[in-house]
């Protein structure tokens, strides 16, 4: 279920260190707070700022699996549920379990568990943050406990570098724990990523699962572009243009789709709007698999009123074919190649 | 009664009136904002030496007959708007006594032409009980008025006798002034609204009266409309053409988000200094219903990291 990121509201903040774990075992003591940390407008309102920009650029719905062993699910309903209570006990659980999921490839981190309201309805975020290396966080006390300072957060907000790696956020729609909608993004990825969300962050951690799977994202967003370029686009030339972008979109070695950047690179801009508008893909980017539509990939067709067909490899397309709109409305398509054979079908 | 009388009775009563005072000013500020009235608002009671000063000036002798205890001042951005006010006084106020200065001049007469009412807090209202049942004064001003209530005292005293005409002849032909530039900056403000070619700045009308319902501030009006004709090419001929209905159609459907973070950013003095000028609702519009035409609109002028901010601030990808 899609909300709202603009009524976002961010209303508690805790932060934890974690540091990086050796495969020795060996590495820094992971940092608890023992408080939250103190929270004015401009704390509350650079997390809510950090939370939409990396939600709002690529996110993923998720569901909790029931058949997790992540403890986070069951911290996560209960801090939807009951708020403040154990609010410091229940987010520093879900700071020893990210640092028991954490392999040596995991740089230091802060981790900040928030609480917040999107649209009036109880939500949880979970941001994974960068901790600049060689920086020691200094904790101050809050009536007698470990706390990170005030200070410490204004120094985070300031450096512009602070990259948000992961972030969870999770919406109670309803009173049930199946009805917790939760959105999650990673921009912590290696040069050639294969899955939208660091496994060991969306399943291990969290406790989730993509609620599309990525071959279904792709047919879908298949079957929507064909779907606009045959209703939306009136040319039949720009038809076949943008039908051969799609299928080199398709077939080419990029790993994940990303609708804005494919409307941007194929569509003029006052078309980009409408086509974004009629494909709804949640998420700016997903992975592509394109096993539910790599039938589909092989030929451009074009279909005429006459009954007349013309199929062509999308890579020949353009160097062979050449599509003319005249007026009244037809077609002339021309076909400059060598016959090799003619059959019935 | 004595002076001492008076000065004992106003110092016991007047942490009333100045709540009284408050709660009118927020009652009237709220009202008018919500309705897109763009005005200034504040609100005063009397201060002890004034009132001491009035009791002898007025040679009063009844401690409750002293009006004007707690008085509010609306001073109106344009002249239209004074009839808004005028509503939404009667709306909020047990109005009774009103005054319209104007109507008591003469046709060929000029003078202060203010409007003043004397209103009670209804019993029903949402404020402290003290202040039910106590008289305030409401002053409706044009800009221009307000300036010449100010400079009044100075040029209208009572001499024994008749000043020369010459002289009334000077004040007349400069209140004369009031009226006329009133009347004028209506005109003027109507004829550039509707200027062919400046059409940024009707939208930054409208734009004015639908930010001012969230938060009641003044803008930058030369950036206002620096903004506004960049983005304006982000919007099809037809959609200029109906904007003050595609505007109320997406206030209308946002209200609730829009109050929503105006109020979150109000006091986050590192906020983008983009959005607390009426044209972040026009881009919040276009981050909407275009985002593409926007971004290319945009970056033909302005720093991508402005648009970027707002539309994190608003929930969106950048486009």
């Amino acid at each position: 279920m899609a909300f709202d990121l603009g009524r976002l509201a961010i209303s508690k903040i805790i932060v934890h260190e974690i540091p990086q774990r050796m495969i020795s075992g060996k590495g820094d003591d992971i940092v608890l707070s023992e408080t939250e940390s103190p929270a004015s407008a401009e704390v509350l309102n650079y997390f809510r700022e950090r939370v939409v920009a990396s939600l709002a650029h690529a996110a993923y719905q998720v569901r909790f699996d029931p058949t997790s062993a992540s403890p986070v699910p069951a911290i996560t309903a209960k801090l939807l549920k009951t708020r403040r209570t154990r609010f410091v006990e229940r987010s520093v659980e879900i700071a020893k379990h990210l640092h028991s999921c954490q392999t040596g490839v995991n740089p230091d981190s802060l981790l900040v568990v928030a609480l917040a309201r999107v649209a009036a309805k109880e939500a949880v975020a979970i941001l994974k943050l960068e901790k600049e290396a060689g920086v020691r966080v200094q904790q101050s006390t809050s009536d007698g406990k470990k706390t990170f300072s005030l200070q410490h957060l204004k120094d985070l907000m300031l450096t512009a570098r602070t990259r948000v790696f992961k972030t969870g956020l999770f919406v109670q729609n309803g009173k049930t724990h199946s009805s917790i909608a939760g959105r999650v993004s990673d921009a912590q990825r290696s040069y050639t990523p294969t899955t939208e969300v660091a496994g060991f962050f969306l399943t291990d951690f969290l406790g989730c699962t993509l609620i599309e799977a990525s071959d279904v994202s792709t047919k879908r967003f298949f079957e929507a572009t064909q779907a606009f370029i045959n209703d939306a686009i009136t040319s039949p030339d720009e038809k076949a243009r943008y039908q051969i972008a799609l299928l080199a979109e398709m077939s080419s070695n990029k790993r994940f789709i990303n609708p804005k950047e494919f409307a941007k690179q194929t569509f003029p801009t006052e078309k980009q709007n409408e086509f974004l508008t009629s494909v709804q893909i949640d998420g700016a980017q997903f992975a592509k698999d394109t096993a539910l539509v790599k039938t589909h990939l092989r030929r451009v067709e074009m279909d005429f009123v006459s009954g007349i067909a013309v199929l062509a490899p999308p890579d020949k397309f353009a160097d062979h074919i050449k599509v003319v709109d005249l007026e009244g409305g037809d077609t002339k398509v021309e076909i400059t190649d060598r016959v090799v054979k003619v059959k019935g079908r | 009664m004595h002076l001492d009388d008076f000065r004992t009775r106003w110092i016991a009563d007047r942490p009333t009136y100045v709540e009284l005072a408050e709660a009118v000013v927020s009652l009237l500020s709220e009202e008018l904002r919500r309705n897109g009235v763009l005005c200034d608002v504040s609100g005063r009671a009397k201060e002890i030496a004034s009132l001491l000063t009035k009791v002898i000036r007025k040679g009063y002798t009844d401690y409750d007959k002293i009006g004007d205890k707690a008085g509010v001042r609306v001073i109106v951005w344009y002249p239209e708007d004074v009839a808004a006010i005028d509503e939404a006084v009667l709306r909020l106020f047990k109005v009774n006594e009103y005054e319209d200065k104007e109507s008591l001049l003469a046709a060929d007469q000029f003078g202060y032409a203010g409007k003043h009412y004397q209103v009670t807090i209804p019993e029903m209202t949402k404020c402290s009980r003290k202040c039910i049942g106590l008289g305030c004064e409401i002053q409706v001003h044009t800009r221009a008025q307000n300036l010449w209530s100010d400079v009044a005292h100075d040029l209208t005293y009572k001499p024994a006798q008749e000043p020369p005409r010459e002289l009334l002849r000077n004040v007349n032909r400069l209140v004369a002034l009031v009226e006329l530039f009133d009347r004028e900056l209506q005109i003027i403000q109507n004829d550039v609204r509707q200027l062919p070619n400046f059409q940024e700045a009707a939208m930054l009308y409208e734009l004015e009266k639908a930010f001012y319902r969230f938060a009641a501030r003044r803008c930058d009006k030369a950036l206002s409309l620096l903004i506004l004709a960049t983005i304006k090419g982000a919007f099809s001929a037809d959609e200029l053409s109906q904007y003050p209905t595609l505007l109320h159609d997406f206030v209308a459907q946002n209200e609730e988000k829009l109050d929503e973070i105006f109020q979150t950013y109000a006091n986050d003095e590192r906020c983008s200094p983009l959005l607390f000028q009426p044209e972040s609702i026009a881009i919040f519009e276009r981050l909407e219903s275009n985002p593409p035409q926007l971004r290319e609109k945009w970056d033909l002028a302005l720093p991508a990291t402005y648009l970027d901010d707002l539309a994190t601030i608003w929930g969106v990808a950048s486009p």
